[in-house]
């Protein structure tokens, strides 16, 4: 069963202000002209899905693995932390959930000669 | 030639005629007026200021006129003009000067979109700039006054003009807008210190304006890199008290006080960016204002985070 998979939908480095240490980033959506403030984590997620698209559970095992934690929140914690900032950040237009699709649906996708 | 170079009847009759052209660097004003107490209260808030040639181009040409209605002209009411345009409700003619001042403000936010415009009182001191974004009420302009008049060089109370090239910000060394308790305050603070008339029954309350310190406008055209981003905010009985708080906080507030920040879209977030990326930023609380200067003080005693980036050529 294919599962969507979750990416970035703007070019980063021209619309995320990160800084080092800091909790909180800034993005600005260039469609609606907004600003917002994001949580670091929330940086960090667009971060990754500018680098790739990642489905769920690629991005909780980052999160489980590549975060530097104080405490590592359960994982059920962890689920629900990255369900909320998920849906905030497709809010804001900064990331997008794509539609699954099967290696046979790829397939067809692809031009013909 | 500077607006005192002109005698007193002869500033109301050229007011009162073509105008007088102001160069309020970077912009130049023409202002005109039929009321003779505000010639008089030009000359003294800006009886240093440079008069611009006539033939010169001029950016904003503005009036404060009496009202030529019949029922205006009996309650002393004045208008404000823009490009021969009556703009906002009338007034009394009383307080000519504030409305003189607000109409410039509106004219510079609304069109000086070569600026990232913030509302934000700046000053300088050792070649560094503090800008303290506010929303009116938070103590900005008190705090400006109080600076302005212990060492710190007065850019504006109320108007940052980020060059989002150079990354300066420039000032224009206007009056410095003091309302209601802050007025006492501030004369007694600093008893040198040139005010106004005070005008009552303001919509803001009552409001005298403070003509900035000598050195202040005679270094008016030297613009300064920024330092210090600090959010201030006035509470009763509360003392100074500076807590860093995070750039992407400062970046909220400047943008949230900026006029223009919209009008820039992805620009104005970069300049924005690079401007709290380069400063320290704070907020600050504060009842006090021997309190206060003694934090900035510090500040600005303080070596930079890093060596600040020489000011260009042009802008020296």
């Amino acid at each position: 069963m294919p599962v969507p998979v979750w990416h970035c939908r703007q070019p980063i480095q021209d619309v995320l202000l990160t800084w080092e240490g800091e909790q909180h980033a800034v993005f600005f959506d260039p469609v609606s002209g907004d600003t917002h403030l994001i949580a670091a984590l929330g940086a960090q997620l667009a971060e990754w899905l500018a680098v790739a698209p990642m489905d769920r559970d690629q991005l909780l095992h980052r999160l489980t693995h590549d975060v530097d934690w104080d405490e590592l929140p359960s994982p059920d914690a962890l689920a629900e932390l990255l369900n909320s900032h998920l849906h905030r950040l497709a809010d804001i237009h900064l990331l997008a959930e794509s539609p699954a699709t099967t290696p046979v649906e790829a397939l067809a996708e692809e031009p013909s000669a | 030639m500077r607006l005192q170079d002109i005698d007193t009847p002869r500033l109301r009759a050229r007011m009162r005629d073509g105008g007088v052209t102001l160069r309020l660097s970077p912009f130049t004003v023409r202002v005109r007026s039929d009321i003779p107490h505000l010639a008089d209260d030009i000359a003294t808030m800006y009886r240093d200021f440079e008069l611009v040639d006539e033939r010169e181009f001029v950016d904003f040409h503005v009036a404060v006129l009496r009202s030529p209605h019949w029922l205006s002209r009996l309650q002393g009411r004045a208008e404000f003009w823009f490009d021969g345009q009556r703009s906002f409700t009338p007034l009394p003619a009383a307080q000519a000067l504030a409305m003189l001042e607000w109409g410039i403000n509106w004219c510079i936010a609304a069109h000086a979109h070569q600026y990232l415009l913030i509302h934000a009182a700046v000053l300088e001191r050792g070649g560094r700039a503090l800008l303290m974004p506010a929303p009116p009420g938070s103590g900005k302009s008190t705090l400006c006054a109080a600076l302005a008049h212990r060492g710190w060089r007065l850019l504006s109370d109320e108007l940052g003009l980020l060059d989002m090239t150079t990354g300066l910000v420039h000032g224009m060394a206007r009056p410095i807008n003091l309302k209601n308790a802050s007025i006492p305050l501030i004369r007694a603070f600093a008893p040198e210190a040139v005010f106004s008339a005070s005008m009552p029954n303001t919509s803001k309350g009552t409001v005298a304006l403070v003509r900035a310190p000598q050195a202040s406008i005679q270094a008016r055209l030297t613009p300064a890199r920024p330092a210090w981003v600090v959010l201030p905010a006035w509470r009763a009985e509360s003392p100074a008290a500076l807590m860093p708080i995070e750039r992407a906080q400062a970046f909220m507030g400047l943008a949230e006080q900026s006029f223009n920040y919209d009008v820039h879209g992805q620009a104005g977030f970069q300049a924005l960016g690079r401007l709290v990326g380069s400063c320290g930023c704070y907020r600050f609380e504060y009842s006090r204002l021997d309190e206060a200067l003694t934090h900035f003080d510090r500040l600005a005693q303080a070596a930079p985070a890093s060596a600040p980036d020489p000011l260009p050529e042009h802008a020296r």
